[in-house]
């Protein structure tokens, strides 16, 4: 709970002095390219995980849900 | 156009965040195959892992996704033992059958054969112009465990969709059902043929993860991502393969006599607690230079178990033409260990004269335990036509496990080298 609230308080800082960042639609180009999307290629980032979920404690962190596994 | 649209769908809270707000109606597939060649050191495991993908664009920024894994695995992999200066002697986890493992060799269950079949369906359905739900369910099987997950992911555009927030949960529901049936935690393993002791023939896991994500677009190069996930997860989390070996301090090898049974081995099998608690914070930046891109990203994972641990992960796709790319990685990873993790249990110190156990919890397997992490590697990307792509990438990853607590010289935890090969084709029709 502590984390949660420690992230929650520069969350709501952030949202405010976030109003003055981004672009405006036309400049979108670069940011539309596959490469830059958050995961730019599916399988490479889902083999990752899978195999750091298998091998590590953690996991977690990019998104939630695709279930569960017996190899942890 | 689409084949960004499309793979802005792919995946959960991370993804579909940099929408450039144009809605098509095109029925488009995309479909995507790959596979995984994991292979590790010292004939350990090896996963030979293929898997598809479709996606269905129903336009106006709907899609329907669908996937298949089949992961096989062969190998050997640690049992938890000691190493020892004798010859030791384990049974088979089914409780048939014995397997010996030869003095100073480090002990491996041979036995460990597996395949897992994984089905994932998505809907990413948008709710307005400015909001849409992503709902998933999952499938998994194999010979002694299934699992089963319902998710809902919610995001919503503000600041002229400069700024997405993300919220999301997962149910997942686990039946684990060894073969051999489940062995009571910290009980000894018993000789092949004999009672095994096991207390039922399968339990449960229900897990809950939460969490809540924050993207903003910095400048017309450059968005970071800052997520927080909170994770809960009761029943049953023993890794039912592993013991730990019952130490006699006068002779540091395996408990010979005292307290066991004739039909007792000098090994317990491994107990976890039965529930846990996970917060994890992520924060990705992704920047575009001239011409390429730059991805990197930080986690700080902690638990209740006292795992605390920190992944750093960087990613650098050099555009060689408009065709090709090249992309090294570089992955840094270090953990803790948890607070029950113990490299053996010592007669007289952890269990009295009469076999009591006087430990609530206890397990040596080394994923719960301290090491280090690198992987590196070199990914290829072709672009054979406008709307296709293959790629090639193989990576080396080194674990590097933290020995300081072994009691002898010469038992220490072998580090593991694992080569991870990936090919994949991905393409829209």
């Amino acid at each position: 709970m502590k984390v949660f609230i420690c992230l929650l308080v520069p969350l709501m800082l952030a949202l405010g002095g976030c109003s003055s960042m981004g672009v405006k639609p036309w400049e979108r180009d670069l940011l539309a390219k596959p490469e830059m999307q958050p995961v730019p290629n599916y399988f490479e980032n889902f083999y990752d995980e899978h195999i750091y979920f298998s091998k590590e404690a953690s996991r977690g962190g990019q998104g939630v849900g695709g279930g569960g596994c017996g190899c942890n | 156009m689409q084949l960004k649209k499309i793979s802005n769908s792919l995946g959960v809270a991370s993804c579909a965040l940099l929408q450039t707000g144009n809605a098509a109606a095109s029925n488009d597939w995309r479909g995507d195959s790959s596979f995984l060649l994991y292979s590790e050191s010292d004939n350990r495991v090896t996963a030979f892992e293929p898997a598809v993908r479709g996606a269905i664009d129903l336009g106006d920024e709907e899609f329907v996704n669908f996937q298949v894994v089949v992961d096989a695995l062969t190998g050997a992999t640690p049992n938890g033992a000691h190493k020892s200066t004798a010859v030791q002697t384990f049974t088979n986890p089914s409780g048939n059958g014995e397997y010996t493992v030869q003095p100073g060799e480090f002990p491996l269950s041979k036995t460990f054969r597996d395949t897992r079949v994984a089905i994932t369906g998505e809907w990413d359905k948008p709710l307005d112009r400015l909001s849409s739900v992503l709902m998933g369910a999952a499938v998994s099987s194999e010979v002694d465990y299934t699992s089963t997950s319902l998710s809902g992911t919610y995001k919503r555009d503000f600041n002229n969709r400069n700024t997405t927030l993300a919220t999301g949960l997962a149910l997942t529901y686990d039946l684990i059902f060894p073969i051999g049936e489940v062995p009571r935690g910290l009980n000894p393993m018993r000789v092949g043929g004999a009672d095994q002791q096991r207390v039922s023939s399968d339990d449960t896991r229900t897990t809950l993860d939460f969490i809540i994500g924050f993207t903003q677009i910095v400048s017309r190069t450059t968005y970071f991502q800052l997520n927080y996930t909170f994770g809960t997860s009761s029943g049953y989390h023993n890794d039912y393969n592993n013991v730990l070996t019952v130490l006699d301090p006068a002779t540091n090898e395996p408990l010979v006599g005292g307290w066991l049974d004739p039909q007792d081995r000098p090994y317990l099998f491994e107990k976890r607690p039965d529930r846990r608690t996970r917060n994890t914070l992520f924060l990705r930046g992704v920047h575009h230079f001239t011409e390429d891109v730059m991805h990197l990203s930080y986690r700080y994972f902690a638990d209740d178990w006292g795992i605390r641990s920190h992944t750093l992960d960087m990613k650098y796709r050099y555009i060689m033409t408009e065709k090709h790319y090249l992309q090294p990685h570089l992955r840094f990873y270090t953990q803790s260990k948890a607070d029950f993790y113990r490299h053996d249990l010592v007669q007289g110190t952890d269990i009295d004269a009469s076999g009591n156990v006087l430990v609530d919890y206890a397990s040596s397997d080394y994923r719960v335990g301290a090491f280090d992490s690198l992987t590196y590697g070199l990914s290829y990307g072709y672009r054979v036509t406008p709307t296709s792509e293959f790629t090639v990438r193989g990576e080396l990853m080194n674990q590097m496990i933290d020995n300081s607590e072994v009691p002898r010289p010469g038992e220490d935890t072998p580090d593991l080298t694992a080569l991870i090969f990936q090919m994949g084709y991905s393409f829209i029709w």
